[in-house]
């Protein structure tokens, strides 16, 4: 692999601002590399190499005219919900059709408006729920790389892509990216308009990013929320954490003991590390998320799911038609009560920097499945930002990762955190389908 | 319905009862381990109670972007 396609997020610009690299080539490089890696990876759904190419050529001119922008020539990749214009967006469900977007979504337009090389559609389950993807994980190819932004987290981790974007209702951007051995950010609910987003259940959905450290992850956010400074500021002491005990029960024991040990390194690094338990029952705000996230589902494929019933995988089916029968009275109890909850979580979550659990209850599972949303759903409910940080490899060689979960608005504080624990951790060796 | 509100086999058979009459019987056989879970969500939820005046059905997004 060429080593440039190894280089972190801020070294893209800086070298074609010194003119140590053209982002004509870069791109070039990158596509060529997906297109020997992707035949058995299966990240990507469609790859606009003219349109990428172009765009980079563009951006040569514009740096020789000397405008280097804070993702110049950076390329990425589009979960194929996220509307690209002159791309179709296929969501992995027939009805769509191949009609091409007409407009960028407000998260492209960002993008390009940073300067970054949109290269494609990367493969999402379908409609971004739970009928798996075809893609598969790139450390043990017969295991899921998680879902629903599966493609995104794969082509990061196989080092196609430096930067991905995914969305997650539950826990479409953390999972897969615990799965694959790659950083996976969900900021808070409504940090980025999703104007040009199919939706999946419209309350809960957020826009979340993939790439392969915190600090690229930082970088990316910070520029698209047009922070002037794009230098995250080094936390002055270590950080005080919880460890949420509900999660280290409900996890396999591998993992329960991996997070253990994280947390005394951690404590070894001089971070106050605390074991606590969530002020409520962690399956009631499962329950609360289960009939919100169902329900929406239900009320926006009402008409789709009478035109075109056989469209459907069994999974989303399957919850578009109990979502359907939800009585409108536990839906309305469930937004009431999904308030309650994120004012006492906020509470809970405001007496420390962080909050400390495993990712997901296991490593990757097999392919038949995209894995256990239970430890990502309670975080996408309350809105609050949660990061997926490579902690390690299980016996079996399958990545491992915990989670940060900060309070609702703290986004760059919680990336600082983040930034600090992966300084403790051992960093984990590209995958081998990279 | 009132006094067994926080029965999920009272939900299983509202919800079983729904899905025949929406869908049919052999989508309601399909669905039996999604309304069992469904059921025991919406009875979990509906245990706790609330206060009506202090706790109206907004929504977090827009409550939240109204800080």
């Amino acid at each position: 692999m060429d080593v440039t396609l190894q280089l972190p997020l801020r070294e893209i610009p800086a070298r074609i601002r010194q003119r140590q690299l053209s982002a004509r080539e870069f791109v070039r490089a990158t596509i060529e590399y997906i297109e020997r890696t992707d035949a058995h990876l299966q990240a990507w759904v469609e790859i606009d190499r003219d349109g990428a190419l172009r765009e980079a050529e563009r951006l040569d001119l514009l740096a020789a005219r000397g405008t280097v922008l804070p993702l110049h020539g950076v390329p990425v990749g589009l979960k194929d919900v996220i509307d690209v214009a002159g791309l179709p967006t296929r969501a992995a469900f027939a009805p769509l059709g191949d009609r091409p977007a007409q407009a960028d979504a407000a998260i492209v337009a960002r993008l390009r408006e940073l300067g970054a090389v949109v290269l494609g559609k990367t493969h999402t389950t379908q409609l971004a729920f739970a009928d798996p993807a075809p893609t598969r994980n790139p450390w043990v190819p017969d295991r899921t790389p998680g879902g629903s932004s599966s493609g995104s987290a794969a082509a990061v981790a196989a080092r196609q892509v430096p930067l991905a974007i995914g969305t997650q209702t539950a826990g479409s951007v953390v999972r897969p990216a615990a799965y694959c051995g790659v950083v996976g950010f969900k900021p808070s609910l409504g940090w980025f308009p999703l104007d040009g987003v199919v939706p999946l259940a419209w309350s809960l959905d957020h826009l979340g990013l993939f790439a392969r450290s915190v600090e690229d992850v930082a970088y990316a956010y910070v520029a698209l929320r047009a922070h002037q400074r794009l230098e995250l500021p080094l936390l002055s002491e270590p950080p005080r954490l919880l460890l949420l005990v509900d999660f280290l029960e409900l996890a396999e024991s591998e993992v329960a003991e991996h997070l253990q040990d994280v947390a005394r390194r951690f404590r070894e690094a001089g971070a106050r590390v605390e074991e606590r338990r969530l002020p409520v029952d962690v399956q009631q705000l499962l329950a609360v998320h289960h009939v919100i996230m169902f329900g929406e589902m239900g009320a926006l494929h009402q008409q789709a799911l009478e035109r075109s019933p056989d469209a459907y995988g069994p999974r989303l089916r399957a919850a578009v038609e109990v979502g359907q029968i939800v009585p409108t009275g536990a839906l309305l109890h469930a937004r009431r009560l999904r308030r309650r909850l994120a004012a006492l979580l906020e509470d809970f979550l405001a007496q420390a920097d962080a909050a400390l659990l495993p990712t997901a209850s296991g490593p990757a599972p097999d392919r038949s499945t995209t894995g256990d949303r239970r430890f990502q759903a309670v975080w996408t409910l309350l809105g609050t930002p949660a990061i997926s940080v490579p902690s390690g490899l299980t016996r079996d060689g399958l990545p491992l990762a915990l989670q940060l979960v900060g309070r609702y608005g703290h986004d760059r504080r919680l990336l600082n955190v983040a930034a600090w624990a992966e300084r403790i951790l051992p960093a984990l060796p590209p995958p081998p389908l990279a | 319905m009132t006094d067994r509100v926080h029965d999920p086999n009272e939900w299983l058979r509202f919800l079983e009862a729904a899905a025949q009459v929406r869908f049919g019987e052999a989508r309601t056989l399909a669905l039996a381990e999604e309304l069992r879970t469904m059921a025991q969500s919406i009875a979990r939820i509906l245990a706790e109670p609330l206060d009506f005046d202090d706790e109206p059905p907004a929504d977090l997004l827009s409550e939240r972007h109204s800080r």
